[in-house]
């Protein structure tokens, strides 16, 4: 089933078809505030923060998305797979974006 | 001497190993635990290319070839009088390399010189065809080239044009003319063997194949859309070393790139300057301007 992504600092609503990252869903739809990179996990500038909802991870750097920011809710987007709803961030403070 | 072998991290080895074989066109000579070893077509010895599979991607170290043994012990002297710590790398650590030297550049990325390397061969010596049967993908003949990042660009075209002896082909500075922000250096006849752009140290900004001509660069680039490979930039030409290209990213994140063209340097080469204001022309001759992905996104 699809589900959205709101981004909380716009407000702007992301619709992520079934097995679509929330990257590609976010360049598909003209969403420029989640920036594409390398779309591998590997560079980190597609980071954001996942306020509210669940979802699955696929493989990221350790290099760029450390366990501890992983655990309070840092995404590399471009390997982030939606199983509910989500309210992102993409202004959230990281150590390295 | 000329660029051997990279070795590369990747985050999955066998979604990897796909990319590199079928999209690109390598081709699988080993594997062993957790490393994986390929080649280009043309080229004899037993790999180019090395998968290393990790937590993150990014380069473990790249290797020039020298062309005698005892060029190693000579280099070996030479790095370690210039004030740089050298290691013998042991025959046998990875698969069909002999002994080596290893030692870390000014701008912290891992470089090994070595000559032994079990040769396999390209089947194309004796009356031969102009290529073989069975290539895949993009199948570029052999690999090309380095682009690194780096703080110190000065200090590390210093050592590797005063101790290894590459040579300067162009060379970005800024407007006023004080601060090296990127050298494009060879070793052999090509316009860049390595290149050193001013960033963070030890990334890597992308390692690169040979094509052809362009008409191989374009078909590449079709093979990206093709394979939903990720495209960063291209195809386009280069203002430095007058090349085209096509960038892309493998599925760890790897930049790649496909080249072909640009102009044949000897030693005596005078180089060639562009002034920063001019990068957007320099990099992307076309498009006359970066992106912030290609200076930003490294591993
Ligand atoms: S775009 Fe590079 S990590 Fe997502
Ligand atoms: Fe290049």
């Amino acid at each position: 089933m699809p589900y959205q992504a709101q981004v909380r600092e716009t407000g702007k609503v992301i619709d992520l078809r079934d097995g679509e990252s929330l990257l590609d869903a976010a360049t598909r739809q003209g969403v420029t505030a989640i920036h594409r990179g390398c779309r591998g996990g590997g560079c980190g500038v597609c980071k954001v923060r996942v306020l509210s909802g669940a979802y699955a991870l696929g493989k990221c750097s350790v290099a760029v998305l450390p366990p501890d920011e992983r655990g309070v809710g840092f995404v590399l987007s471009c390997k982030t797979f939606a199983s509910t709803d989500l309210v992102v961030s993409t202004e959230a403070e990281s150590q390295d974006r | 001497m000329r660029l051997g072998v990279v070795e590369t991290r990747v985050m999955d080895l066998d979604e990897s190993l796909k990319y590199y074989t079928e999209v690109v066109g390598l081709q699988v000579t080993g594997r062993e635990g957790n490393r994986a070893y390929l080649k280009g077509w043309d080229e004899e010895d037993h790999h180019s290319v090395v998968l290393v599979e990790s937590d993150r991607p990014g380069l473990n170290h790249m290797a020039f070839k020298v062309r005698f043994e005892e060029d190693l012990n000579r280099f070996e002297k030479a790095v370690a009088q210039y004030g740089i710590p050298v290691r013998r790398v042991t025959k046998g650590t990875r698969l069909a390399e002999g002994e080596a030297i290893e030692f870390t550049l000014p701008t912290g990325h891992s470089m090994q010189l070595y000559q032994d390397i079990e040769k396999v061969g390209n089947g194309l010596k004796l009356n031969p065809d102009p290529w073989p049967d069975n290539l895949k993908g993009m199948a570029p003949p052999n690999l090309d080239h380095l682009l690194l990042t780096g703080d110190d660009i000065k200090s590390v075209t210093e050592f590797m044009t005063r101790v290894l002896d590459f040579h300067i082909s162009e060379q970005v500075v800024s407007v006023d003319g004080e601060q090296l922000i990127g050298t494009f250096l060879f070793r052999t006849n090509s316009p860049h063997d390595i290149a050193f752009i001013k960033g963070p140290d030890a990334k890597l900004h992308h390692f690169a194949f040979h094509l052809e001509n362009w008409q191989d660069v374009l078909r590449a680039a079709d093979l990206l859309t093709k394979n939903d490979i990720t495209l960063d930039m291209g195809p386009t030409r280069h203002g430095i070393t007058r090349g085209t290209t096509v960038y892309f990213f493998d599925p760890s994140g790897n930049r790649n790139e496909v080249f072909t063209g640009g102009y044949m340097p000897g030693a005596d080469f005078t180089p060639i300057t562009w002034t920063e204001d001019q990068l957007g022309k320099a990099i992307f001759y076309l498009e006359r301007q970066l992106n912030d992905r290609f200076t930003t996104v490294l591993t």
